[in-house]
């Protein structure tokens, strides 16, 4: 039986390769023939990457390419930025590239532009590289709506923290719901109502979540040894350092952490970009795990860790990622295409084979020197604001956007409800 | 004849990106490239997605024609016909806009 890439339209590997054999030679040519990766999408790195491996074994070059406007990959676009210091989109397209980008180079150069040089995302020069969510500092959601995001390091949250974010979401009457991350996704905030709401966040002490960028997301932890019988270490402690000390990087994809105080794993670190589990005689550092459509074990990679040990490997294995990954590749996928895999890892990481471990650390610091909050930069800046309303020559909401009530709480009105809603209103 | 319209300040506009007006009941969403002098005028609204989203989608070039990729989905629109490049059948309303001293000036109908 052969393995299926598309489960939305239930395309198989062989089918996919039976397409390429018929002369199905580009992804668009192969998504139109198999239907493979025309649902929600999430295949479609997978299906390139089939798509790639089958033209090579078939003699044809593969074209690594970014898009038709950069003749580079993403790790080629990022050795060009660090080392010519190129500081903006439109310097790289003029010495580099042709035409006028596009919404694959733009995001991917304004990664790494944000990566290197961590310059505010929304400064006029980078605005227009953003991607959807990045955009609005906020995740688009289907009826253009979007939802809000705070921090909460480690999942650690005070009670009245938590009222604070429950009063926002009452007043703006946003759908609640907690996420995988351990932390609370507000929803169906107008593009109007996010300076407003952003505003009360941080006045309660909130800062940006970035659950709209790839970047960190969230390092959750279990309750740890402050509280748990069987706790070896401190793991909220730690998840709350370590979220504070990676905020703000913007990486190839979104990285997840997540800490646990003792085997039992509650925190399943073991299925995250890095993961790190307390031992009797320290830390145990895992790296590239995943959950998602293909799950992935993380690989021990140090064990018995000091806390300034496990640090350093893990500011050295971010920076090497962010610097080598391809464009939307998670680690695990990072991983498994790397040549000499977790034992070449090892010696890059922790052994310095490539004399580059100072530089990665040094990378990482810059990172984390230049943090700022996002949507404090917004908020205090009154010409980034102008942007945050749906008419730039109107006060009035979008009239498309309607929510309905379910359990007791607001949704997206579906098809049927929508013309019953047009109906009265007219009426 | 176009009539043109007056919808707001060259300021307003978002260099290399887009905003929405209200035109006429229109959503219309305009795009500037002000290193190309280049302005373009099309319906805010993506009918893939069904959302009036389009003016947060990002713009660029794809075998030379000017276009914006949707902020849901990422179909792209041609800036200057409204013309969906995957569906050529899909084709939204795209419509006359201009600069003139220093207003966004917009003509919905014909």
């Amino acid at each position: 039986m052969s393995a299926q890439i598309c489960s939305c339209y239930d395309v198989t590997k062989g089918a996919v390769c039976q397409a390429i054999e018929a002369g199905c030679t580009s992804l668009g040519a192969l998504k139109a023939e198999t239907k493979a990766s025309t649902g929600c999408g999430g295949c479609a790195a997978l299906l390139k990457s089939v798509m790639n491996s089958e033209l090579a074994k078939h003699g044809f070059e593969v074209n690594t390419n970014i898009c038709e406007h950069f003749a580079y990959t993403r790790q080629d676009l990022y050795n060009l930025i660090m080392v010519e210091e190129i500081r903006t989109f439109d310097s790289l397209l003029e010495k580099h590239g042709k035409g006028k980008g596009c919404e694959i180079c733009k995001p991917a150069v304004g990664s790494i532009l944000a990566s290197y040089w961590n310059d505010y995302i929304l400064k006029t020069e980078h605005l227009g590289l953003q991607d959807t969510n990045d955009t609005f500092l906020a995740n688009m959601q289907k009826d253009g709506t979007y939802s809000v995001v705070p921090r909460i390091t480690g999942g650690e949250i005070s009670p009245e923290m938590l009222i604070a974010l429950g009063q926002v979401g009452k007043k703006y009457k946003l759908y609640t719901k907690i996420t995988g991350g351990q932390r609370v996704d507000l929803f169906g905030a107008r593009v109007d109502q996010l300076p407003h709401i952003w505003k009360e966040l941080i006045d309660a002490g909130f800062e940006s979540g970035h659950a709209y960028g790839k970047s960190l997301r969230t390092v959750k932890s279990c309750v740890g040894s402050t509280w748990c019988r069987y706790g070896v270490d401190d793991s909220v402690g730690l998840a709350i350092e370590l979220e504070n000390r990676y905020k703000g990087l913007r990486s190839p994809h979104k990285i997840k952490f997540a800490v646990s105080g003792c085997t039992r794993e509650c925190a399943e670190a073991q299925g995250k970009d890095v993961g790190v589990i307390a031992t009797e005689t320290g830390w145990n550092l895992y790296v590239c795990g995943n959950g998602g459509m293909k799950p992935r074990h993380a690989d021990l990679f140090a064990t018995s860790l000091d806390k300034e040990t496990l640090i350093k490997y893990i500011d050295r294995f971010l920076s090497f990622y962010v610097r080598t990954a391809d464009r939307l590749q998670r680690t695990s996928v990072w991983m498994e295409n790397m040549e000499g895999g977790l034992d070449y890892l090892k010696s890059v990481i922790i052994d310095d084979k490539l004399g580059l471990c100072q530089q990665l650390e040094q990378q990482m610091q810059h990172v984390i020197d230049t943090y700022h909050c996002e949507w404090k930069t917004t908020i205090e800046d009154e010409s980034k604001l102008k942007r945050f309303r749906h008419f730039i020559n109107s006060d009035q909401p979008d009239d498309n956007v309607v929510f309905v009530e379910e359990r007791g709480q607001i949704r997206p009105a579906d098809e049927e409800e929508r013309k019953h809603f047009k109906l009265v209103e007219v009426a | 004849m176009a009539q043109w319209q007056d919808v707001c300040s060259v300021d307003d506009l978002q260099p290399d990106s887009g905003v929405c007006a209200l035109v006429e009941g229109q959503q219309v969403a305009i795009f500037y490239i002000p290193k190309d002098k280049a302005v373009y005028a099309i319906n805010n609204h993506d009918p893939f997605g069904n959302a009036n989203v389009l003016s947060r989608g990002i713009i660029g070039d794809i075998n030379g024609q000017p276009v914006v990729a949707s902020p849901l989905y990422k179909q792209h629109f041609n800036l200057q016909t409204g013309v969906c490049l995957e569906d050529e059948t899909v084709r939204i309303p795209a419509y006359a806009v201009r600069i003139e001293n220093g207003k966004v000036q917009v003509s919905i109908s014909e």
